[in-house]
């Protein structure tokens, strides 16, 4: 369970501010399939960063399972990340002189919870789930991009967060491909309980969620609930989220 | 610490990088060891040489105001201070107990060397050098391990005065083994004395030429003629140890022993200027040193710069995922580190090859070094000597990176992960 309430985050850029978040708040059920919709520069990335931990707001609360994350030291930030959230990237993010299975490995390394039996067993179940059990030798260029976000998803999910966040993922990818990968992340959603908050400009992948939030000039101006069963509500979102530059 | 894991992978990947930090280190390591072992060969020559020939390891003297090094610029050793036969046997005593050690009492003056004509009568007006002696009693050589013996033998061959001159002094007065020459001196009491002795052998100084061409050795008794003094007397008592080395502990432990009217002191402290010399050429070493270690550093920082600011998508991947700031430094630290060590090791064992190539090679010496360490030098590879020096450079190699890595892993991760 997530709950936002308030959350403001605002850049100075030179003599004017940027409120990238103005006063958002927002209820996440756990194992809640959720896009984050909305054109680009309107603060879905910044949301999710500070959801994530790897951002603080100016103003406002984030409360994730029951800890409020907004005020934590850097230390404890680190530990929440490390340990109940998973992050997925646009552009896949691996560390490109790992293997697949390495880079699956990474962050099972550092948490002392996990024994080494344990992480070869988690590593080779994520593999398999995301179906790239012949590829566990290759270095991330030797992936296709479809690929690569799988290796992805399964080093967010290998730690087994309670919330995964991914910022556009599927926006480096081709459609059919995008769709593979949402679905992929729908059905590990089902499988483990896990909550997803994704951002999308993709309409058909917004389909795939159980919510939409969309967000314009860092306010929720619409929650449309089981977003892809509303085709009117999608195409209106099509047309307003293609990029402004 | 599995996730060091990364640290090696990425050295792997960016192969010609981590080849030229190891470089880097590598040669830097080389051009120390190879330094090191001219400068500690050339020290360790000196030092010998200076207690061999000169001061011993540890030298007890009368405790007076006005001491000073035994070796100084003026190399006057034409004090009246002198120990009484008991206070001899006191300073003997001590020694006596130790073991490994040989003391001696030793008398140190100023002397005019002169031919004797055919006629047998000193011969006024003819050749006289001035030169420092040093008069041993018993069979104390070690002097011999620097004044190479030319021709005839050391002291204790048989003659009753004996006399070892360096071949300059020799060559000077015209003299070979078994002439007899004149030595004079002032007594204590202010008469200057003459007498007859036997030139008994001429070497060639191997170290110190500069300082032992006015050195002369002579036995005990010709010391104590000359010096005015009584059976037992002594100006000083000197000792040697196991090692140099061990030589300033040797002197703690006997300066307890001994009483407040003995003043024992060590070599490292009485070399004067001729200590000096090799220091200031190891001075000269070690700013050398540090210059290289200054352009490697700036090397390193500049590098893991360059690497943190490409991976500056990585870092904040990482930071992502859970990694805090310590691993992310500690992971450009071992991949430096590795790189450094890899080129350490492959110096180390080049430096040992090419020590062990050099070892019997004589290097000619140029002037003015050849004065202290002599006109040739063999180097003395010892492989574990740059070891703690070794280890210093690799330390300054990793706090290099730590620099730049800490900045990098101190970015926000959102910004840095929001740049293209
Ligand atoms: N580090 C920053 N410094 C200054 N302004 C920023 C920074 N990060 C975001 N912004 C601004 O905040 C606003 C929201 O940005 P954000 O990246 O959240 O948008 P977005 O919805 O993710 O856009 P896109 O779909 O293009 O990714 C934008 O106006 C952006 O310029
Ligand atoms: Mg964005």
């Amino acid at each position: 369970m997530i709950s936002v309430h308030g959350l403001t985050k605002r850049y100075a850029l030179g003599s004017t501010v940027i409120t990238a978040i103005d006063n958002v708040s927002l209820d996440v059920r756990t194992g809640e399939f959720l896009a984050v919709g909305g054109s680009s520069g309107s603060g879905k990335s910044t949301l999710l960063n500070i959801i994530g931990c790897l951002d603080r707001p100016d103003k406002g609360t984030v409360v994730i399972d029951g800890q409020r994350t907004d005020q934590l030291s850097e230390k404890r930030l680190n530990s929440v990340r490390l340990n109940n959230i998973g992050f997925i990237f646009q552009a896949f993010n691996l560390i490109s002189s790992l293997t697949v299975y390495e880079n699956i490995e990474l962050p099972l390394l550092i948490r002392k919870d996990v024994s080494a039996d344990e992480r070869r067993t988690r590593v080779n179940t994520f593999i398999e789930k995301v179906g790239l059990a012949d590829r566990r030798r290759n270095k991330a260029h030797e992936l296709s991009g479809g690929q690569r976000q799988r290796v992805a998803v399964a080093r967010a999910l290998a730690t087994r967060p309670g919330i995964v966040l991914a910022d556009e993922p599927t926006a480096n990818l081709d459609s059919h491909t995008g769709i593979e990968v949402i679905n992929l992340m729908h059905q590990i959603s089902r499988d483990e309980n896990t909550t997803f908050i994704f951002s999308t400009h993709d309409p058909k992948v917004m389909n795939r969620a159980d919510r939409l939030v969309r967000l314009e000039d860092g306010r929720i101006i619409e929650i449309v609930d089981n977003a892809g069963r509303d085709v009117s509500i999608i195409d209106k979102i099509e047309s307003a989220g293609k990029y402004t530059g | 610490m599995r996730f060091f894991l990364l640290s090696l992978r990425n050295a792997q990947h960016n192969r010609n990088r981590s080849i030229t930090i190891a470089m880097f280190v590598g040669v830097s390591v080389l051009v120390y060891l190879l330094l090191n072992a001219f400068v500690s060969t050339a020290q360790n020559k000196t030092s010998e040489a200076i207690t061999d020939s000169l001061l011993g390891h540890v030298q007890v003297r009368p405790n007076t105001d006005d001491v000073a090094p035994i070796i100084d610029m003026s190399a006057d050793w034409g004090t009246s201070n002198h120990f009484t036969s008991t206070q001899v046997d006191t300073a003997l005593d001590v020694f006596d107990r130790l073991t490994n050690v040989e003391a001696t009492p030793v008398i140190r003056l100023n002397m005019l060397v002169g031919q004797v004509s055919n006629e047998t009568t000193v011969r006024d007006g003819g050749e006289q050098v001035g030169v420092v002696a040093i008069g041993f009693r018993g069979e104390i050589d070690h002097y011999l391990q620097n004044l190479k013996l030319e021709t005839g033998s050391g002291l204790g061959s048989g003659h009753n005065d004996e006399v070892v001159l360096s071949s300059s002094t020799a060559s000077k007065l015209g003299v070979s083994p078994g002439d007899p020459v004149t030595l004079s001196a002032e007594a204590i009491n202010g008469t200057v004395v003459t007498l007859r002795a036997t030139l008994v052998g001429i070497g060639d100084a191997q170290s110190l030429s500069g300082f032992e061409d006015n050195l002369a050795y002579i036995s005990f008794n010709v010391g104590q003629q000359l010096k005015g003094l009584a059976q037992g007397e002594a100006t000083e008592v000197m000792a040697f140890g196991n090692s140099i080395a061990s030589a300033k502990s040797l002197r703690g432990n006997v300066d307890e022993t001994l009483g407040d009217e003995f003043l024992v002191t060590d070599w490292t402290t009485q070399g004067g200027f001729i200590s000096g010399i090799s220091t200031a050429f190891t001075g000269i070493f070690y700013v050398f040193l540090l210059i290289l270690m200054v352009i490697v550093c700036i090397l390193i920082v500049n590098m893991v710069a360059g690497v943190a600011l490409e991976r500056s998508k990585e870092i904040a991947t990482l930071r992502a995922i859970g990694y805090d700031k310590t691993r992310i430094i500690m992971i450009f630290l071992i991949e430096v580190l590795a790189c450094g060590a890899a080129g350490a090791i492959v110096a180390a064992l080049l430096a040992w090859l090419i020590g062990a190539a050099l070892r019997t090679h004589e290097f000619a010496v140029g002037s003015p070094a050849d004065d202290v360490i002599g006109s040739t030098f063999t180097l003395h590879y010892s492989p574990l000597a740059g070891l703690p020096g070794t280890l210093v450079i690799l330390m300054i190699v990793g706090l290099s990176s730590l620099i730049p890595s800490a900045q990098a892993s101190s970015r926000n991760p959102a910004e840095a992960l929001n740049e293209d």
